[in-house]
């Protein structure tokens, strides 16, 4: 974007002040979803996984690998 | 006649960014990313390295047939991270926040970046990480079958894997040439087939870097600092170390989480792994003490323990006699070579960029065996796949420094090197195309006599300006590496640790650890012509077939790519002579005005 140098100082100072605040939005949006979402998952599935302090000892931690879907996915 | 196929593999965004080009399966350009950036481990988008490699190989990325990247970005984001931060809750939220932004920002948007930054329209593919690991072993072995064992601190799930390589034959088919939809993985035909793994936070590489967290160092960075102090300890805290992992028979091992803080924290380890130890974590840059060594020596100890029961069950499980190692703990020579020694197998491949660089030619490989259904590669016995700058451009450049040179033909520079470096000199030694990997093998090195016990600390203090303690690594003729090591076979890229003869010791000093070991390079001619020549001729004149070879850099320095860089550390440390091509500099004859300027050079680099 062609800028005026009389403005230059002005677009860097707004550019940096805009950065800032992009991060602060991120952490409050993000702290929100975390106490909101990420509370109630996360505590349905400590319940959940309550039942894995049953679990007998097992004789080997190698597992089979997952299926892999594909090397064009990401996934 | 068919276009070329040109492949690139890049590996980026978490250390040790890197990208690979393959041309009908021939590596024709290898680079980290650090090297351009002068950023050590830097993680950033490879765009300098892959500018070089396209410029090398004169073609843009339109000609490019696929691109590849290393890893299975959403597996890793929305299955591994999420999971384990759900897992956590209510802890980790520093965590969550910074991965959040982190991958919403720029992993997440892996082949849009890949288009945008290279201007690219074609197939990007995407393999599991340790499946890389496992293909830029296997895929240039030159092995037909092999045992393949895998183990770093994390991909998407894995942090270990065992897995079998074969080779179909595959001679009668020629390549096609353009990417299959078929994809061999989905058949048996496919060359790796990944045969167990174990899932995070169950990690031997994690717990070795969160040893180094505690002992003070910089976590996937300064693990190989642990295994250098290991030697000067004694395995006091083995048993203690017992109670971080579980290790079954069969290799398998899970950690004991108590004691680990980094499921849920920025930190590795946390109060409890102080009380097991007895002592509070080392500050950075405090004195080493006996305590310190010993937990290397018993975390080194433990490590070789557990690689040792691994290989023994990929054995069984894999049944072949060749075994391929990658990941990043494959660059714990030291367990290499106990592996080696071991009797187990017959052969040993490491590929020289095991660490997650060697990501880069993993997925390229992976693409060219899979998608192109391309022929076995011979091995890869040599890991010069970089830059590289012709005498003129390096004239061009001391002309413009204004540092005064001598300009030599081949025979009589040799002749001059391998007589400067008899005794104390060091020489900074800059030839031909860069290395790929980690370890700089005699195309950016620093030289020196090995059998002068006073260029150890030399090195150390005056121009690397590192820890006392470090070792240095010999290169060695290959015909002659059973006359100084415990070791009768090559091995050209610094990753097997092996005994010096009790007779060669007191030979060879500056390169024999504490402990009797040396980190060994073997050279041959083919592999690199001037820098076997220059070992021959000090062979010739002083009967030792072996020098000092390290890293042509300062602590905490990406190692030097271009003739700048090489010019700039010379200046800047106590090196006593620059070889760059055929031209030679003396450090007596620099301007005084230009040398030692260590302070504002050294304050460049973030301590590693």
């Amino acid at each position: 974007m062609h800028m005026p140098k009389p403005l230059q100082p002005f677009w860097k100072a707004w550019c940096s002040f805009s950065h800032v605040l992009g991060k602060v939005m991120s952490f409050i949006i993000l702290s929100l979803f975390w106490l909101v979402c990420f509370s109630i998952y996360g505590l349905g599935l400590k319940i959940w996984n309550l039942k894995n302090l049953f679990k007998k000892p097992v004789s080997t931690y190698w597992i089979d690998p997952p299926k892999d879907a594909g090397m064009q996915y990401q996934f | 006649m068919d276009k070329p196929i040109y492949i690139l593999g890049i590996s980026c965004y978490y250390h040790d960014s890197a990208c690979v080009l393959i041309k009908d399966g021939e590596i024709i350009f290898a680079a980290q990313e650090e090297r351009y950036t002068r950023k050590k481990q830097d993680d950033s988008f490879p765009n300098n390295a892959i500018n070089e490699a396209l410029s090398f190989a004169g073609i843009t990325s339109e000609s490019l047939s696929a691109v590849g990247f290393y890893e299975k970005p959403f597996t890793k984001f929305f299955d591994r991270i999420l999971k384990t931060l759900f897992k956590v809750w209510p802890l980790g939220f520093m965590q969550y926040q910074y991965a959040m932004q982190d991958w919403m920002i720029k992993k997440l948007w892996i082949p849009h970046n890949i288009k945008k930054e290279l201007n690219y329209k074609g197939d990007i593919f995407f393999i599991p990480h340790h499946e890389s690991h496992a293909y830029s072993s296997f895929g240039v072995s030159g092995f037909d079958d092999a045992t393949i064992v895998t183990v770093d601190g994390v991909g998407e799930w894995a942090t270990a894997t065992i897995g079998k390589g074969k080779h179909v034959m595959v001679s009668s088919v020629e390549p096609c040439h353009a990417a299959s939809s078929f994809d061999r993985a989905q058949d048996d035909t496919s060359p790796v087939t990944i045969l167990k793994e174990i899932h995070y936070p169950h990690s031997l590489g994690l717990l070795y870097s969160a040893i180094t967290y505690y002992l003070g160092f910089k976590v996937n960075s300064a693990e190989y600092k642990v295994m250098g102090l290991a030697p000067y300890g004694e395995p006091k805290y083995l048993e203690k170390m017992r109670e971080l992992i579980d290790v079954k028979e069969d290799g398998s091992f899970a950690l004991n989480m108590k004691y680990f803080t980094f499921e849920h924290g920025l930190r590795m380890t946390g109060r409890k792994l102080e009380s097991l130890l007895g002592r509070p974590r080392r500050k950075p840059e405090s004195e080493l003490e006996q305590f310190h060594k010993d937990i290397a020596r018993s975390l080194q100890d433990l490590t070789e323990e557990v690689m040792m029961k691994i290989v023994k069950h990929a054995k069984n499980l894999a049944g072949s006699d060749n075994l391929c190692l990658a990941g990043g703990v494959s660059l714990n020579c030291v367990a290499n070579g106990k592996i080696l020694r071991s009797g187990l197998f017959k052969e040993v491949y490491i590929q020289p960029a095991s660490g997650d660089a060697g990501g880069a030619l993993g997925v390229a490989l992976a693409i060219w065996y899979k998608k192109f259904n391309g022929s076995k590669l011979p091995r890869m016995d040599h890991a010069y796949f970089g830059d590289e700058y012709s005498d003129e451009e390096i004239e061009k450049t001391l002309n413009k420094e204004g540092l005064p040179f001598v300009k030599m033909s081949g025979d009589g520079l040799i002749d001059r090197v391998s007589t400067l470096m008899q005794g104390d000199n060091v020489i900074g030694w800059f030839q031909g195309r860069m290395e790929y990997g980690p370890r700089a093998l005699g195309n950016r090195s620093i030289i020196a006599d090995a059998r002068n016990m006073d260029n150890w600390q030399k090195v150390n203090l005056k121009i690397k300006f590192r820890e006392s303690f470090r070792p240095f690594a010999p290169t060695v003729l290959e015909e002659r590496v059973s006359d100084y090591f415990d070791l009768d076979c090559p091995t050209p890229y610094m990753l097997l640790v092996a005994d010096v003869h009790p007779a060669k010791r007191e030979e060879i000093p500056a390169v024999t650890h504490v402990d009797g070991s040396a980190r060994i390079q073997s050279i041959n001619r083919d592999q690199n012509a001037k820098y076997y020549d220059l070992i021959k001729a000090f062979d010739k004149k002083t009967g030792c077939g072996v020098i000092i070879n390290t890293s042509f850099n300062v602590r905490s320095e990406p190692i030097v790519r271009s003739p700048e860089d090489a010019i700039n550390c010379f200046l800047n440390t106590h090196m006593d002579y620059l070889v760059l091509g055929n031209f030679l500099l003396s450090k007596i004859e620099m301007p005084e005005d230009r040398v030692l300027n260590k302070k504002d050079y050294l304050e460049k680099f973030d301590l590693d």
